[in-house]
């Protein structure tokens, strides 16, 4: 491991640091929630008129569910109440289910994060594999065809290459299934809401156990291998870059002339340097995937975050909207926040600029 | 790879001006029972439709000739206005500094904090799906992030002494800004605008492909995805076409950007 040596001196910098950041965040998630309510409230069309159609009620039922909804007040008493509502955790109820949007958003954010989490390992393992292997041959033509291929990956419409993923894999092929999380013959009870894992959880015998999670690994593969592809390009460039900066520095140099093996070389003293600026990429590719999310949700209609936002907004269905962006919004800024704390800590270099 | 990328943008480019007069067809005429033929040399291939027909009998070179200038002009649309809009705000931030550079960051976090289809997705549910609103609604999605880069090129620049001198010799702050920042800037800047062309022609695509860009009959090449989406099984080459178009147009820039950086500015070539 590498050691730190924290003076007090640096412990203050980076309380003050800290708290700066958490203002920030205070007022980009004040945005946030002023920008959610009123864009979703400027589409035409309000979520009442759309739930019981343009006719076959009276105006007086009209008025009734809009006055139960809290639609009838003024839009600023709105912001207040919702606000208000965010700042202890209620985010009020689903109009069109009429289910909490908080408990609602846990359930989509499993499937969602199943499929992300997944993507991101299997992202980081294939790219930083990809990124030490060109780095290693750099200019020779295995060089070349990690980058080209990299950078093809990195400019894939993903909504084609799904499309593409499923003519091949599930039309032609007939391998994986097209769509869904789970073959409909299994009944798994969502415990931890990812169903790799509330498979073995459920009470049945273990054949049974073992065919659900391999039916629920099949649907999982070709949506995350999709969602996988434009960050496995961006980390296995930054590996391959970062690499070759360290492989210059004086201390690789050191370990070659005391006569280490390359691959401890590689493994022990570059890799582990080189890996810094990665680690952070990888926290800011939360970003690409949440966005490839709703895309790659559509195609495989997988019941994630994305699909659930998505039909929110057909629906005008403003809590779960107001709600559910804020909730995305919070998990992007922690996760940045997180990655820039890691990032200070990991790196001795970004501490010394802050003592200089 | 470099001139391959580029004889791909010109190629493209070239259908794109020229699409009317090269496309064999309207893009918009229909043929009596020729319906979802494959190109050339598939079985059941007709010499008249080289990359074959579409589900109601439109020839798919014309299509795609027209959807080559309906996806580049899109492209190019969102690049200029989120150029345009993205170095105006971003100047003014890493020029001003203070509160105002404060507030238009805290702006940027907050269309960032967005997942940017989602946001796209409601810009057009509000504005009406058409290609202009989707074009309107991916370049409000990729004007952040021109800010952030434009804030940071101006912020250094103008701590530099030819900056300090500029102003010395009495230039007020537009001159010191347009005419020697900017000039000073137009590394990333540069950058910048080739990789967000690629990304406007990709956002509206995908919004094309969602239902939310160009309506149907267009032949914008996310609209034609769409519209082939049912016929993955039966004739998965109107999925492959359009799509491959894409991948190829996008490929190409991404290829062009990562030159241009590498030649501009060695010390971005990291990101």
């Amino acid at each position: 491991m590498v050691r730190i040596h924290f003076t007090e001196w640096s412990c203050n910098l980076i309380l003050r640091a800290v708290s700066r950041r958490l203002l920030e965040i205070g007022l980009t998630l004040l945005g946030v929630s002023l920008v959610a309510f009123f864009l979703i409230r400027m589409v035409p069309g309000d979520p009442v008129t759309l739930m019981i159609g343009e006719r076959g009620a009276s105006p007086e039922a009209i008025a009734e569910l809009k006055a139960r909804l809290g639609l009838d007040r003024s839009l600023l008493e709105q912001y207040g109440l919702f606000a208000a509502g965010a700042v202890r955790g209620d985010l009020g109820v689903s109009i069109l289910s009429g289910r909490p949007v908080a408990g609602e958003f846990l359930e989509r954010f499993a499937a969602t994060s199943e499929l992300g989490v997944l993507a991101l390992m299997l992202a980081t393992i294939v790219g930083v594999g990809l990124g030490i292997v060109a780095a290693l041959t750099r200019g020779r033509w295995l060089d070349r065809i990690s980058m080209s291929l990299a950078v093809t990956f990195y400019s894939m419409p993903i909504f084609w290459w799904g499309l593409m993923a499923i003519v091949l894999f599930s039309v032609k092929l007939a391998w994986l299934p097209v769509s869904g999380r789970i073959a409909v013959d299994y009944d798994v009870p969502l415990k931890s809401g990812w169903l790799l894992i509330d498979c073995w959880m459920m009470e049945a015998a273990l054949s049974e156990r073992v065919a659900a999670f391999w039916s629920a690994l099949r649907h999982l593969t070709l949506p995350v291998i999709v969602l996988a592809t434009v960050p496995l390009a961006v980390i296995a460039r930054m590996t391959r870059s970062s690499l070759l900066e360290v492989i210059g520095e004086d201390y690789v140099r050191t370990a070659r002339a005391k006569g280490l093996s390359p691959l401890r070389v590689i493994g022990l003293h570059a890799l582990r340097n080189a890996l810094i600026p990665v680690v952070t990429v990888v926290g800011l590719m939360l970003g690409t995937i949440l966005t490839g999310a709703i895309l790659t949700e559509t195609i495989f209609s997988w019941p994630g975050l994305g699909r659930w936002l998505v039909s929110a907004v057909q629906s005008r269905d403003y809590p779960v909207i107001q709600g559910g962006v804020l909730l995305v919004a919070v998990i992007v800024v922690t996760t940045s926040l997180v990655v820039d704390l890691l990032s200070f800590w990991i790196s001795p270099r970004l501490r010394d600029r802050g003592r200089s | 790879m470099k001139r391959l990328a580029l004889a791909t943008i010109g190629f493209f480019l070239l259908l794109a001006v020229l699409g009317p007069w090269l496309a064999p067809y309207s893009a918009s005429q229909t043929f009596e029972g020729v319906y979802r033929l494959p190109p050339l040399g598939f079985d059941g291939a007709d010499a008249r439709f080289i990359l074959g027909t579409d589900d109601v009998g439109r020839d798919q070179v014309s299509r795609l000739i027209e959807g080559a200038r309906l996806s580049l002009f899109a492209g190019l649309a969102v690049t200029l206005i989120s150029m345009s809009l993205g170095v105006l705000i971003g100047a003014i931030a890493g020029w001003s500094g203070g509160w105002l550079e404060s507030v238009i960051l805290r702006l940027m976090d907050t269309l960032m904090a967005l997942p940017s289809i989602l946001l796209a997705i409601v810009v057009v549910t509000i504005l009406g799906p058409s290609l202009t609103n989707a074009v309107l609604a991916a370049a409000v999605t990729s004007i952040p992030g021109v800010v952030r880069v434009v804030r940071a090129a101006i912020a250094i620049e103008k701590t530099k002494s030819y900056a300090l001198s500029s102003r010395l010799f009495g230039a007020g702050s537009l001159r010191t800004v347009v005419l020697d920042l900017l000039p000073n800037c137009m590394a990333p800047i540069l950058v910048q605008l080739t990789l967000g062309f690629g990304d406007g022609v990709l956002n509206v695509a995908a919004l094309g492909f969602l239902g939310l860009g160009a309506r149907p009959p267009s032949a914008e090449w996310g609209t034609m995805l769409a519209d082939a989406k049912g016929f993955v099984e039966s004739a998965p080459f109107l999925v492959v076409l359009p799509g491959l178009c894409i991948l190829a147009v996008i490929l190409s820039v991404n290829i062009l950007g990562d030159s241009l950086r590498d030649r501009l500015d060695p010390k971005l070539r990291k990101l």
